[in-house]
């Protein structure tokens, strides 16, 4: 390690505050009606047919040092919305305020000194890596785009953060190819650290990864965000994953986002029956334990043509009428943070202990041990 | 990587050979009578005895079994004596030495322009995909791609050439300036007294084939192109660059471009030996003393010889040309290493 990389070492992060006192400078980053929409043209002459929904008015707020987790099937707008958020993709509107200031509306030349502060670790690190680019300068072009003329300032940046990344400093003469699957989204991690974020979009970041590389990221991810006082905002559709990293949770349905809450909160009182019907389709690790499975029936809708109404009542277990007509509010049901949008959150509980009648649109299983058994014994051939 | 190079034209050997054989082969086994038709004309008139015709066969050795010829023919190969041409009663090398600089001159200055236009064109419309320009643009590159380079030669001719004078359309200089054809020393002599006249002259007559050749393989090559670019475009890499906050100018140049040039480079490598080989339409319609018109004026006249020295000789070119493409490959993209 040169010299020159420890005196960067010693070099605090920058982190700006946003001067007010009391619970409003907690917020670094605040989205307000976020709406991302994709036009579909058709015809002869490519005409705006129609809009893909991918995210259609959502809000939240992730506090200083936390990480917020966002889930969701695939095509729901999680990914979307994460890189909305950093405008790698241009919102369509809504505001998002970062550090007090509204960044979709600023000018380039004020955006480009907010990128570095902004950054995203991708989900893909195979594909997400330039082939024909050794890492040295995979990692520190974003430097120089930030304006570190000298090479060998941005050589000493980049081994620094290879390290803290737990690889060697002198792979920066090797290309990505050269690297395992969990290598390369450690540079990945290093690419987007080296530009000393305050805010990191992790878009599914271990998806990708076998089971036992998985682990090693998140903690690499956790002991990072201590180190260098990052907030992350953390998309996955793993719920186990999200649940064990993330401070508070936002679920998204079809552009939506339907529930938010405190991690545990969420995971063992969910009030939205899309949350619950998601909960019980995660595996548990344990053999013995019985457990209701809410099975939802049908495909998501098009997010072209979402429903009326709720946009998930044509699938939801205990819609009623209303559903169909009056889009539920995201409003705080317990007064304690605890954000749902469902007319009838009241009812999850009952929902998930098998103690309502479903409406339509689901089917609900009795799963555990015994049934198991019982299959297997049905399905086995007579000797 | 020297290892892998070497074993590469170890292999080309035997490649070598099986195309000489190949071309011998087709070439001997013409329904016409074979080589001996050729070399007295195809009847004439003239009644030639039995004697004759033998004494004949035995100067050209052919009264030898077809294999023993193709031993004579390789070992005189190797010492550079590729037989002498019936059209062009002179030895092939010689024929072959006077047609190459003509070729080189019309292909590699069709070949630069058509890549300059080519690769800016396609690296455009890639970025205003869907654009009107893009648009408009694939409807003429199909039509440019559509064009017979005879009849758009032709009708070349027949604007610039006849009704507007303005272009020279018949050889590659002007006899009477230089008072001799091109490439003998006379010319040459002429040429270095009169270098600015000389040069001039040759451009004047390069237009119009150079633009014909360049136009028929830009629509291809710029479509190549606009693909190869879009498909970089699309990768994740790039959005990658784009999340460093890299100026576009930068994702587009430094991360889509070097990766996207490369099966363009590819196609510019395996395209020299055909460089070499000659346009054997334009050089016809254009009356260009090239390869091209050397190898129709052979095969129309069964100059045997000739056949088999072009086949041969472009047959060695694609060859050398692919191994040499393989081995840049290398050195262009960093995940490619022969061991």
């Amino acid at each position: 390690m040169s010299v020159d990389a420890t005196n960067y070492n010693a070099t605090p992060q920058p982190q700006t505050d946003a001067g007010a006192s009391g619970t409003s400078s907690d917020v670094l980053l605040d989205v307000r009606h976020l709406v991302k929409y994709y036009p579909v043209t058709g015809g002869v002459f490519k005409t705006k047919v129609a809009e893909v929904k991918a995210v259609d008015d959502i809000s939240f707020t992730i506090k200083k040092g936390e990480t917020f987790g966002l889930v969701g099937e695939s095509g729901c707008g999680k990914s979307t919305a994460g890189r909305a958020i950093i405008r790698l993709h241009e919102p369509t509107s809504g505001e998002i305020i970062f550090e007090g200031k509204d960044i979709t509306k600023l000018p380039p030349h004020e955006m480009k000194p907010m990128r570095s502060k902004l950054q995203i670790i991708f989900q893909d690190p195979y594909s997400s890596l330039n082939p024909s680019m050794p890492v040295g300068d995979l990692i520190g072009e974003g430097l120089l785009a930030q304006g570190y003329k000298s090479r060998r300032e941005r050589e000493a940046i980049t081994q620094f953060y290879l390290q803290k990344v737990g690889l060697r400093p002198e792979y920066v003469r090797r290309y990505a190819h050269e690297f395992s699957g969990g290598q390369r989204q450690r540079i990945g991690i290093a690419r987007a650290l080296a530009l000393k974020p305050a805010f990191v979009v992790a878009d599914e970041p271990v998806s990708a990864l076998d089971v036992s590389i998985q682990s090693q990221v998140l903690n690499l991810l956790k002991e990072l965000q201590g180190e260098f006082n990052l907030t992350y905002l953390f998309i996955a559709h793993n719920l186990p994953v999200v649940e064990y990293i993330s401070d508070r949770v936002g679920v998204m349905y079809l552009g939506k986002m339907v529930e938010t809450a405190e991690s545990k909160t969420l995971y063992h009182m969910p009030l939205h029956p899309y949350t619950a019907s998601l909960l019980s389709a995660a595996p548990v690790a344990d053999p013995t334990v019985h457990r209701q499975r809410i099975i939802l029936v049908g495909d998501v809708p098009s997010p072209i043509n979402p429903p009326s109404g709720c946009r998930f009542h044509t699938r939801c277990p205990i819609a009623q009428a209303i559903c169909a007509e009056v889009e539920p509010p995201l409003e705080d049901k317990t007064g304690d943070g605890h954000f749902a949008a469902c007319h009838f959150s009241d009812r999850v509980d009952a929902l998930i202990k098998g103690q309502v009648s479903i409406t339509h649109g689901a089917v609900i299983t009795q799963q555990g041990a015994s049934e198991r058994i019982d299959t297997k014994a049905s399905d086995s051939p007579a000797y | 990587m020297l290892a892998y190079i070497i074993r590469r034209l170890l292999v080309a050997i035997p490649v070598f050979f099986g195309i000489t054989v190949l071309t011998w082969l087709i070439s001997t086994t013409n329904p016409d009578g074979g080589p001996l038709t050729a070399y007295l004309g195809k009847g004439g008139g003239k009644i030639i005895t039995q004697s004759e015709i033998n004494a004949i066969e035995r100067k050209l050795g052919l009264d030898k079994p077809v294999p023993v010829r193709y031993v004579y023919w390789v070992r005189n190969l190797f010492r550079g004596d590729l037989g002498v041409s019936i059209t062009e009663h002179k030895p092939v090398t010689q024929a072959i030495q006077e047609r190459i600089l003509p070729t080189v001159l019309l292909l590699g200055f069709a070949l630069v322009l058509q890549e300059l236009i080519a690769i800016p064109l396609g690296i455009f419309s890639a970025l205003r995909r869907g654009s009107f320009f893009d648009q408009t643009f694939t409807v003429l590159a199909y039509v440019l791609y559509a064009l017979p380079t005879f009849w758009y030669g032709l009708m070349m001719i027949v604007i610039f050439g006849v009704a507007l004078k303005a272009l020279p359309f018949n050889g590659m200089i002007n006899d009477h300036l230089s008072g001799t054809a091109f490439g003998t020393t006379q010319y040459w002599a002429y040429f270095h007294a009169n270098t600015v006249q000389a040069v001039l002259d040759l451009a004047d007559h390069l237009i119009m084939p150079v633009t014909v050749l360049a136009t028929a393989g830009l629509a291809g090559d710029s479509r190549f192109m606009r693909a190869s670019m879009l498909s970089v475009l699309n990768q994740d890499y790039i959005r990658t660059a784009k999340a460093k906050g890299l100026p576009s100018r930068m994702v587009v140049w430094k991360h889509a471009l070097r990766n996207a040039i490369l099966p363009i480079v590819t196609n510019v490598g395996l395209s020299i030996p055909s460089l070499i080989g000659g346009a054997v339409v334009t050089e016809q319609i254009f009356a260009w003393p090239g390869m091209g018109r050397l190898f129709v004026n052979a095969a129309q006249g069964y100059d045997y010889p000739v056949v088999i020295a072009y086949v041969v000789l472009l047959g060695a070119l694609t060859l050398f040309f692919n191994i040499v493409t393989d081995v840049s490959y290398a050195f262009v993209d960093p995940r490619i290493r022969y061991s």
